[in-house]
This record gives structure tokens, sequence and C-alpha cells, in this order.
């Protein structure tokens, strides 16, 4: 087993452990739980990031070549988001019980991918792509949390909203994670923008042609049209609070599948550096 | 007049708005299913033959150039003038809004004093004009411009906040009709070129070529490839056998380099891509006093590895009789052609290098040429850049609408039987809840900061 597996599977384990004790704190109301969740959960991203700085130097290349490191780059991104909001606002540290399994399940799923080692073809040398996937992974980070925010203003305002609202009485009030939500969705959609941009002017470069329906291509936009319908919504409409919240969580699934499901379902172009066909 | 105005404000509708995106989105989502392509496409012949339910009806719907399809062209064309027309209107605003940016809030003093965000308590031993200064200064410290009239202050946020969103707007309905344009004008097609020989820009010299109805010609400029390397390697990245392409206006060079992944050449809307190479052989036939040349690009049989696909061809139209011969390669390390042909009921063939001929019925056939060729794509686009402009702007445009909202505060500095009263109204594009305490929490402690030395 090499150095970079070890890192990755304390990471996994990091992650588990900050998954379940999140859950457990916020089932039974335990404070001390919940503070040994956040120290697993952030200790976990040290061997993760040290797992893919082992990668990187060795193969000359970021994550972003094959499922295994494609996914493993999400699960980190959706620990940093957290960890951001967890550092900026202490309060909203419960967010954990919503985004840490999430983060568990993605690097223990791409630790059971193949993990070979792709090279940069001449295709992938361009540095349109340092920008498009730091992009990809910023909107996702924003989306990711923006899923998180939606799915705490629920808890605490669904029926019955008293069982949880005694584990959830530090979070900031409900307009201000209804705001923070609004903004995560809004960044995150700038930085979609950028990346389908900077997407499209590598393709121009490297094949000719900025935008050709590939599945892929047609499910970057499908996602950033969804996001576009969600803010619509919000500015133009007035959906606010419980609807917004909704909206905010119904368009991630359409993100994740267009981020990893598309090349699993589609026989894409993109197919040949993300899952290694 | 009314009906366009109904029309208007239909297409400036926001449900309309919320629907056509919707429309848009789940189209786009369906079409994504299904390949795209003309019916005899590789991909479109599997489709069809794993799906022969469905492969009827996808075919009748022209679900197969989904995104060419007539009910696509409606909802994007529908979309983009629902666009402008939502552009216009957050112009109105913006513009209205501008105005009022230099306009005291004189007539939002009883409205004020009824309803306000805050009364703010502050030091009764301040004068009224001091007050007001050090709300001004306030208000300046959150990024406001202000303007005072009588006892009231108003403090409005930059205009460029009001332009976010029309420049979005405006940017993305014109991204439309730029697409839209740069699809009808451009040309795209493959030409190969044989290593040391050269071809013009015009119709004849591409095996493919796609050009929009309203495309205005092709350059007729000259394609050359002078050289090509096996295996060009940049910053320890290979990118195989690469040719260096050369284009020229007559005698004129327009530019030239090693044209590979990421490195195209462009002139103009001009843009050329490597989109593959092989073996070529350049066979020049005489025969009854005539002479004529025929390229054969022998590309790889992916089925065969280390074979070429043999090409069929028919020598010497016109002047010269016509006889089939297939082309194959014999050997790549040392260039040759195996040219095959029918003879008395059987076949013959011979293995020419180059310069070498042979004798085929009445024709002479000689090998002038044997190379590389590189299969380049050319595509003629004029709309290419303007698209990231736009779309550039469009994000620029919705950054500043998300990022520096629109905010004012008003404030209202009175005296009421001996007490001085401060009240405080603020409003925020985006209702965030924080900037009422924002606005509430600045003025406070300015009010305050002059009871510190005592």
């Amino acid at each position: 087993m090499t150095l970079e597996i070890v890192l990755m599977w304390l990471a996994v384990t990091a992650y588990a452990a900050g998954a379940v004790l999140y859950t457990l704190g916020f089932v039974f109301h335990k404070d001390v739980l919940t503070r040994l969740a956040l120290v697993a959960s952030l200790g976990g991203l040290l061997p993760h990031l040290a797992g893919i700085a082992v990668r990187w130097v060795r193969l000359g290349h970021g994550p972003y070549l094959g499922f295994y490191e494609v996914v493993s780059s999400y699960a980190l991104m959706t620990v940093l988001a957290f960890g951001l909001l967890a550092i900026r606002f202490k309060a909203l540290r419960t967010i954990g019980v919503v985004l840490m399994p999430l983060a568990f399940l993605a690097l223990g799923g791409a630790m059971l991918a193949p993990k070979s080692d792709l090279g940069i073809t001449g295709t992938l040398a361009s540095w349109w792509l340092g920008i498009h996937v730091a992009f990809a992974k910023l909107s996702y980070g924003s989306f990711i949390a923006g899923l998180g925010l939606g799915v705490v203003y629920l808890l605490r305002s669904s029926t019955g909203a008293e069982r949880w609202n005694d584990r959830l009485t530090r979070l900031p009030e409900q307009d201000k994670v209804d705001d923070l939500t609004f903004k995560f969705v809004a960044v995150g959609f700038i930085f979609l923008g950028i990346m389908i941009a900077a997407g499209a002017i590598w393709a121009n470069e490297a094949w000719g042609r900025y935008w050709s329906w590939d599945p892929i291509e047609t499910w970057s936009l499908v996602s950033w049209l969804v996001y576009a319908i969600v803010l619509h919504l919000r500015l133009t409409m007035g959906w606010r609070g419980r609807r917004f919240a909704w909206a905010a969580i119904a368009a991630f699934p359409v993100m994740a599948f267009a981020a990893v499901g598309v090349v699993i379902v589609y026989n894409s172009i993109h197919g040949a550096y993300l899952i290694g066909y | 007049m009314s009906v366009i105005r109904a029309a208007a404000r239909f297409l400036a509708s926001r449900r309309v708005a919320v629907r056509l995106l919707i429309a848009f989105t789940v189209y786009a989502a369906v079409a994504s299913a299904i390949p795209q392509g003309a019916p005899d496409a590789p991909d479109v012949v599997e489709w069809v033959a794993e799906y022969p339910t469905f492969a009827p009806l996808v075919s009748a719907l022209g679900l197969f150039s989904a995104f060419t399809h007539p009910v696509f062209v409606i909802i994007a064309a529908w979309l983009s003038l629902a666009t402008a027309a939502c552009a216009l209107e957050r112009t109105r605003w913006a513009v209205r809004q501008s105005a009022r940016l230099w306009a005291p809030a004189s007539e939002a003093i009883d409205p004020l004093k009824s309803r306000h965000d805050a009364a703010v308590s502050c030091d009764q031993a301040l004068t009224e004009d001091e007050a007001l200064a050090l709300s001004t200064e306030a208000l300046q410290s959150l990024g406001l411009r202000t303007t005072a009239a009588g006892s009231l202050v108003t403090g409005r946020s930059r205009v460029v906040g009001l332009l976010g969103s029309p420049i979005f707007h405006w940017a993305l309905a014109a991204l439309f009709v730029v697409i839209s344009l740069g699809q009808l004008t451009r040309s795209e097609g493959l030409m190969g070129v044989v290593v040391g020989y050269a071809k013009p820009d015009v119709a004849t010299s591409y095996g493919f070529l796609n050009t929009g109805p309203w495309h205005g010609g092709l350059s007729g400029l000259t394609v050359a490839i002078p050289r090509m390397e096996r295996d060009l390697v940049v910053k320890d990245v290979s990118f195989g056998p690469t040719p260096y392409v050369e284009l020229w206006d007559g005698d004129r060079p327009l530019g030239g380099r090693y044209v590979r992944s990421n490195a195209p050449l462009r002139a103009g809307g001009l843009l050329i891509h490597m989109a593959g190479y092989g073996r070529a052989a350049v066979l020049e036939v005489t025969g009854g006093g005539a002479q004529e040349t025929a390229e054969v690009f022998l590309d790889a049989d992916e089925d065969a590895p280390g074979s070429v696909l043999p090409v069929e061809l028919t020598l010497a139209e016109g002047s010269v009789a016509q006889q089939p011969v297939v082309v194959t390669t014999a050997e790549t390390d040392d260039p040759a052609v195996e040219v095959t042909w029918s003879a008395g009921g059987g076949t013959d063939s011979v293995v020419l290098r180059e310069n070498e001929s042979a004798e085929i019925g009445a024709l002479t056939v000689t090998a002038r040429r044997l190379a590389m060729y590189a299969r380049l794509s050319v595509v003629d686009d004029w709309s290419v850049w303007p698209i990231y402009v736009l779309f550039g702007l469009a994000l620029l445009g919705i950054s500043l609408a998300v990022l520096a909202p629109t905010r004012s505060a008003v404030v209202l500095v009175e005296r009421t039987e001996g007490t001085l009263q401060v009240f405080v109204r603020s409003r925020h594009m985006r209702s965030d809840p924080d900037w009422p305490a924002t606005v509430r929490t600045a003025v406070a402690a300015s009010l305050a900061r002059e009871e510190e030395p005592s």
C-alpha cells in the first residue's frame, strides 16, 4: 500500500468518524460529540490534502484525471466548503450533519474506483484546463454549501421543528441562513458560468469548436440554467425561506449529475479523462 | 399599439421567463440522451440498433438533430426575445433609480418618522448640524454616496450596482443573436494536405465541408504544409506527428506554426486545427496524351492495427480511360504503395516507391510523392471572440448584480421638544438581513463617537 493510499484511507476514516459523530451529536443533542465531529472532519483534511499532493507530485498534474481523482477532489471541496463555513460562522458548525456524510460517501466511493495513473495528453496541455477545473470545484463547493444551508433551514422550519430547534439553537436566525443560502448559490452560479466559459474557450483551442452539445457540455449548461431558474425564482418572483431552500436543494443533484454522473451514463468525450475509458 | 404593449408585457413576464428556462433546460436534458448526428453517423446507427422501439419516433421527431430542430429554435428565439424584453425593463428601472441617486429624498421625512428601522440614541449635546454631519460620515463609511437636504441625509450605493442586471440581460440577449448569426455564417471543413504540398481554401479542396446558409464564401487563401514532425514534444508533452502549417495570401505569407491541440493557426476568423494524419500517395497518371494527378490518403485501419484502409480509386476520368485500382501502403518505414487492379479476369498488383512507375493497361502510374498528410480542420467563424466577450460581460453583470447590489439608507435628524432624535431607514436590493443592522450600527457608532473625549 503506497503512502498516498494510506493517507487517503486515513482521510476516509476521519470523514467517517466526523459523519457518525455529527449524526450522534445531532440526534442525542451532545455538544461534546459535535465538537469531536468537527475535529475529526477538519483533521481528515490534512491526510486528504497530503494524499492529493503526493499524487500530484508523482504524476505531475492536479486531481482531475480519472474517477478516483475527480470524485476525491469533489469530496475535498465538500469538506473545505464545510470548514470555511464552520470557521467563518461558528454557529453553522451543525451543517456538518448534512455535508460530512456526503464527503465520506464521495471519498469512500472514489477509493473503490480504479486508481489508474493517467498522464497529460496533448489535448489536456492547456492552462485553460486549470481555470476550467478550478472553477468547477469552486462552483461545486458553493452549491454544496448552499445545499447544506438549505437542509438546515428546512429542518428548523419544518412541522414539528421543536424536535430539531433545541439542537439548532446556535445557528444564526433563519433569515440569515436564507441569505447565506442565496449568496452561496449566486456565487456558485458565477463560478459555474466561468467554468463553462473556460471550457468553451479550451474546446475551441483544442478542437476548433467552442460548443458541440457533447452530453457533459449540455449538462453543464443544464445545471447552469437550473441554478438560473433558482436565482430567477428568488430575485424576480420573491421565493424566500422554505421555497428557496427547497429550490437550492432540488438543483444540487442536477449539478452533481453533471459533474460526475454524465460520464458514467453517457458516452461523452470527457469520459476519456473523467473515468478513464 | 395595445397589442404591441401586451406582447411586450407578455415577453417581459417573469413567469413566462421561468417557464421558458424550464422548457429549454428539459429539452436540452432529454436531447442529451439521444446521439446527435446524421442518420448514418456511427453513434446514431448504434443507438437505433439498441433502441428499435423508440428509434422511429425519435427519428420522426427529428431529435437526432435536436439542437437545430424547429422546436428548439423556437424555444431559443422566444427565450432570447424574453431576455431582451427583460433587459429593456431592467434598463428602464436602472435609469429611474440612477436619476434618484442625486435627488434628496425629502418626501421621505414623514414616512420615515412613522416607518423607520431604528431610532438611534445619540449624544444630546450634539447640534442638529453636527448629528447630520456625523450621520453623513457614517453612510459614506459604508460606501454610500450621500446627499443632504434639510434635516435629511440620503445615502445610495454607486450607479455600478444598478448596471449589473441590465448588463447581464443585454449580454445574454446579444449572445443569442451572435451565436445564431455565427452559425448561419460559419463554415467548417476537413482538408487533407500532403506534406510538401499546398491547397487553396476552396470547396473542391475539402473532403467534408459544411457552410452556413449566409456564409459569404471561402477565403481562397493557400494552406501549405512544408514539413511535419514525427513527434513534437513541448514541455515534456508528446503531441505525436505534428504538421507545420503555413497560410498564404497569394505570395504574401500570413502566418505559420506547428499546429497541434491547443495551438491552432489563426488568420482573422480562420482557425486551422490538426484533426488527424496518415500516409499519403500522390499518383501521376498518364495515357492517351493526357496527364492527371490523384492524391490518395491512407488512413490507419482501426480494426487491423499496423495496416491501412484500402482506397479504391477511379483513375483518369475524361481523356484517359477509366481504370479502377486499389491502393494500399506496402511498408511504413520504407515508403511505398501497393497498386492493385483487375486484369484478365483476375487481379494484378505492383509495389511502387517514390518516382517509380507501372503500366496499368494503357496507363502509366507514377508514385510521384509518398509522404505523410495532415487532415486539417478549417473553421471560418467570426463570432467566436464576440461570444467570449458577451459571455464575459454577462458574467460581469451577474457578478455586479449579486456582489454589489443597490443599497440605500436615509437618516433623519430632528429635535423634538428639546430631544435630539435620529431615525434610520435602509433598503437593500437583495433584502440582505444584515444591512439594516450594519447601517444602524454605523450611524450609532458615529453619533456616539463625540462622547468619547468626555
